[in-house]
């Protein structure tokens, strides 16, 4: 089988006025379709700007990043966009959902993003929202909504194109264990049920137990 | 389209004070345009209405029409000149009248059969001591009828009619029978300037075998009337001002609307928004608001034209409210720049707090 996304050798540096700062120093692993994988170490080890590799904002110094086994390390800014768009579903540490629109309209957006029939689209809109149990919030501003709710809307955003990966920035830290734990569960069986791939980064270790592996970042490498 | 309106109506209140305060602008220039353009034909309608581009005047009057005294050698030119040319006297003086006070005209005879001619809109044509005075000497109390005496040449003439769209250098044109004009000098008919029906080509070559005399444009007979350049410049200078304050207050307040949302525009892009998208929408957002508060401000001014006093000089053309329209739309453009490039800017990095 083949990963549906594959770093290879990723390095990455940072030049600091005079100093090169080098976060990632040799990152090697695949993520094969239908797994969920967490990605765990202490502040500074690397995980978020792994994650901006892995989701196209950040081109690697160094290595390959294969997405559905195209490379895509050199892509340029518009390519890289295009990815994000279609290929790519981000999940943030809050739900960051546009406040001026409704629910159903955070993920009719992406589909106008897209530029896709918006027919289809709103039959998936409705039922990736039924399915995360926000049906009767379809019409209301995030404002209404409770910060668990708005996570979940924030799942359904990064779902809505259909993505071949999904990435979580820590998407519990603004939510209590019980919502905490009903989002990653309900991600999980999403990642499951369509195939997809997933990468989480998280502090917080009760979530671990619904990911098939975890990776362990320890400055800059894999451990 | 999407965003921009989906925006605008979730954030009415913030939306309607920027709309707010481009409306107040946009009135304040329709306002002030159509007040300069108002007097501007309060102060010489009688020049605009005459529909000629060219004048022949003393080279020495420094444009000044009442100061212009063309030479029977520059007369001959004109009038053996192959275009239609009509003179005209003119120089400004003053009615005196026993018990009121007296009235600045500015008097005039011409051949009330040239095309230069005044319109009568009451009464008739003066004949020999009879004068057509513009409409506003009503306003002094003056009617068909009564008899006026002249300051300068201390000759009486009785009111035979009013015209319209008769002023210069802000006063009514009294126009007097050919008759009296000459006997105003003596037996000679004094012609202060020509008015040309011709093209420019042909001015020019008049202009060519004049002796003393020169040919200049409407816009330089205006511009040479006392006090019109100054009152024109000073309006013209507060409405410039007004579109680059415009300009300024538009910029200002969209760039802290912009970044407020930076964090927004960053997670779009992070979501993989195009740039264009994000630009398009900011752009539709200040083009419904000028679209808003300009149709606002034309509605307004136009209703407060109709309300307004008798004697306050105000016209607004259809030109004028589209140029101007044109304009603020132009200069709303150009305020949303500074936040167009802060758009296309943003990092999404930096809005999810990942990277560094």
């Amino acid at each position: 089988m083949n990963a549906k996304l594959s770093l290879q050798h990723v390095q990455k540096t940072f030049t600091d006025g005079d100093r090169t700062l080098t976060v990632l120093k040799d990152v090697s692993f695949d993520i094969f379709p239908g797994e969920f994988v967490a990605i765990v170490g202490p502040s500074g080890s690397g995980k978020s700007t792994m994650l901006s590799i892995a989701g196209a904002l950040l081109s690697p110094t160094s290595g390959k990043l294969l997405l559905d086994g195209k490379n895509i390390a050199d892509a340029s800014e518009k390519e890289r966009q295009l990815i994000r768009l279609h290929q790519i579903g981000f999940i943030f540490q809050s739900s960051h959902l546009l406040p001026y629109l409704t629910v159903k309209d955070q993920l009719m957006l992406m589909t106008r993003l897209s530029k896709e029939s918006k027919k289809d689209a709103e039959q998936r809109a409705e039922r990736l929202l039924t399915e995360l149990g926000l049906r009767h919030r379809l019409h209301q501003y995030p404002e209404r909504l409770s910060g668990g709710e708005r996570q979940r809307v924030a799942i359904a955003r990064a779902w809505m194109n259909e993505p071949d990966l999904i990435l979580a920035d820590e998407p519990t830290a603004s939510l209590d264990t019980e919502r905490g734990q009903h989002v990653i569960e309900q991600l999980a069986h999403q990642v499951k049920q369509q195939k997809r791939a997933a990468i989480m980064v998280t502090h917080d270790e009760r979530m671990l137990t619904y990911c098939d592996r975890i990776i362990t970042l320890e400055d800059g490498a894999v451990s | 389209m999407f965003l921009a309106l989906k925006e605008l109506r979730y954030e009415k209140t913030r939306y309607a004070l920027v709309a707010g305060i481009m409306f107040l602008i946009s009135f304040l220039v329709l306002f002030v345009s159509g007040l300069a353009q108002g007097l501007a034909f309060n102060n010489a309608s009688s020049l605009e209405t005459m529909n000629v581009d060219h004048f022949v005047l003393d080279e020495d009057a420094e444009h000044q029409l009442t100061r212009s005294l063309v030479s029977d050698e520059d007369q001959q030119v004109i009038q053996d000149g192959e275009v239609e040319a009509t003179p005209f006297g003119l120089h400004m003086t003053m009615l005196i009248r026993e018990e009121a006070s007296n009235v600045d005209v500015a008097m005039m005879s011409v051949d009330l059969n040239s095309p230069i001619a005044p319109t009568v809109i009451e009464g008739q044509t003066p004949s020999e001591g009879q004068a057509l005075i513009h409409e506003s000497i009503q306003e002094e109390g003056i009617e068909i009828g009564d008899v006026v005496t002249d300051n300068a040449s201390d000759m009486e003439f009785e009111v035979s009619g009013f015209t319209e769209d008769q002023t210069f250098s802000h006063a009514p044109i009294m126009h007097v029978h050919e008759d009296d004009w000459r006997e105003m000098r003596d037996g000679e008919f004094i012609v202060s300037a020509a008015a040309l029906h011709g093209s420019d080509e042909e001015a020019a070559q008049i202009d060519e075998q004049l002796a003393d005399s020169e040919v200049i444009t409407l816009d330089e007979a205006l511009a040479g009337i006392p006090g019109y350049s100054a009152e024109q410049g000073s309006l013209t200078m507060m409405i410039v001002f007004l579109y680059i304050i415009a300009a300024f207050v538009l910029a200002a307040f969209f760039y802290v609307i912009t970044i407020q949302k930076l964090n927004q525009f960053g997670i779009m892009k992070a979501i993989g928004s195009p740039v264009s998208v994000l630009a398009k929408s900011l752009l539709v957002q200040v083009m419904v608001l000028s679209a808003v508060s300009l149709t606002l401000a034309i509605v307004v001014t136009l209703g407060a034209s109709q309300i307004m006093p008798e004697g306050l000089p105000f016209q607004l053309t259809g030109t004028m409210v589209a140029i101007s329209a044109g304009l603020f739309f132009l200069t709303a453009i150009v305020g949303s720049l500074l936040s167009l490039y802060k758009v296309a800017k943003v990092d999404a990095l930096e809005a999810i707090g990942g990277g560094k």
